[in-house]
């Protein structure tokens, strides 16, 4: 990629701001003639006093390393105010830009998300009506896809109707299931009222949250501290929500409920195209079969993170190396260290086994 | 033998007969969580992995290689 030979390259762009975030939305070339302009834009958002500032790349078509110094700087300057920017909608090959400086890290950078994110993953679902296991598997998969993706998501879940009354179809893990029967037995919460209104609802807060008296106090103690609900709909009936419980207070900003948007879409096209009839598919067993992979692969990771004391990375390539040096697969070596560990005999052995 | 270098995973991906939607559920079933089509700009090399993702993307490859009885062809970064 080489940058645009015109002598003056055009960037144009605006800042819009919330009051919590200001959004510098971009489009053009930056490079030398244009950084002058970035510069600009970025005062004019630090200026607004907003506690993160997010880019949006998604007009970007080139950037030079110049601005990767205006970039920096403008999160040195916010940084020392305990404020922060986030780069966002980045393009694949401006994310290389990034990625080789290692500032990606610092600038919080995302890469753009495609709006046909998980279709891709899904055409052999869509292209005939999924069962409603198919479907159950499908919605899994976005849940999990939720959680791997969206910063500050501690867990995700699915509620729909089903034999008259909301019920949680997936969930990322045990936590988020108990809290959506908090939902369920107080009759109130966010995610009842997404699912019933078709409106999204977030709280930034709980602490500071007075709708749904009966659910707030289960869900702080819980240790839950902020959630957005997302409506699933088909035109303008809703059919469920697309739920994000997180620890952290704020931690939804504006990417994230675009992310939710994005994967509540995805969930209610799924949903609109399910058969009502139950039926066997290949794909089913894919997805079930994916999906339980990881769960005891990331199992056996958080093992020998504790165990031995090192980083998810460490503990993945200790496992990886394993599975190359035994002829066995990764989920196979997860399985044996995972039942292993079941007896403290067993945890032994797995240990001298990973150091090996 | 696939070495670190532009289109070895893409090459790989079409000796192992797997589509991309095959290997991004084999990739996805090892944990990873790299949008399908982020995964297809890495493997046409338009995007930069992780270390830790391209590993993944390796073992996924290597893990049919050994299904087919053949070793693990596909290099690793560590």
């Amino acid at each position: 990629m080489f940058p645009s030979l015109s002598p003056r390259a055009q960037l144009s762009g605006n800042v819009q701001c919330d009051g919590h975030v200001a959004v510098v939305t971009l489009d053009g070339e930056i490079d030398l003639h244009s950084t002058a302009t970035l510069v600009h834009l970025l005062d004019e958002a630090v200026a607004t006093g907003a506690r993160q500032v997010t880019v949006d790349m998604t007009g970007v078509t080139f950037m030079g390393v110049t601005a990767l110094s205006v970039f920096l700087a403008a999160a040195a300057k916010l940084e020392a105010a305990g404020r922060h920017v986030a780069i966002r909608e980045v393009p694949a090959h401006i994310l290389r830009v990034f990625d080789v400086s290692g500032s990606a890290g610092t600038l919080g950078v995302r890469p753009m998300i495609a709006s046909s994110l998980l279709e891709h993953a899904l055409a052999s679902i869509a292209s005939t009506p999924p069962s409603r296991q198919v479907l159950d598997a499908s919605l899994a998969m976005v849940v999990a896809m939720t959680q791997a993706v969206m910063a500050g998501a501690d867990g995700a879940s699915i509620t729909l109707p089903r034999g008259g009354q909301l019920r949680t179809v997936a969930a990322s893990n045990d936590v988020v299931l108990e809290m959506d029967h908090d939902q369920y037995d107080t009759g109130q919460g966010p995610c009842l009222d997404a699912a019933t209104q078709g409106e999204r609802f977030h709280i930034e807060s709980l602490a500071t949250e007075n709708r749904w008296p009966e659910f707030v106090p289960r869900a702080r103690a819980r240790g839950i501290e902020s959630i957005l609900s997302t409506p699933l709909m088909s035109g303008d009936l809703p059919l469920g929500a697309l739920n994000v419980y997180s620890r952290g207070v704020r931690a939804f900003a504006v990417h994230e409920k675009e992310w939710a948007d994005e994967f509540a879409a995805q969930a209610s096209s799924l949903m609109s195209s399910a058969s009502p009839t139950e039926s066997s598919d290949i794909a089913l067993a894919g997805i079930q079969d994916a999906l339980a992979s990881r769960e005891v692969i990331a199992l056996a990771q958080g093992m020998v993170m504790q165990r031995d004391g090192v980083s998810l990375a460490a503990a993945a390539s200790a496992l990886t190396r394993m599975s190359r040096h035994t002829g066995q697969t990764l989920r196979q070596i997860s399985t044996k260290l995972v039942g292993a560990t079941q007896s403290v005999h067993g945890a032994q052995e797995a240990t001298s086994d990973v150091r090996r | 033998m696939y070495v670190d270098e532009p289109g070895a995973l893409e090459q790989a991906r079409l000796d192992a007969g797997l589509t991309q939607g095959d290997l991004w559920l084999r990739y996805f079933a090892l944990g990873g969580m790299t949008p399908t089509l982020e995964l297809e700009a890495i493997l046409h090399d338009a995007l930069l992995p992780e270390t830790g993702d391209r590993d993944k993307i390796a073992h996924a490859l290597n893990e049919c290689f050994t299904e087919q009885g053949r070793n693990h062809p596909v290099s690793y970064s560590t």
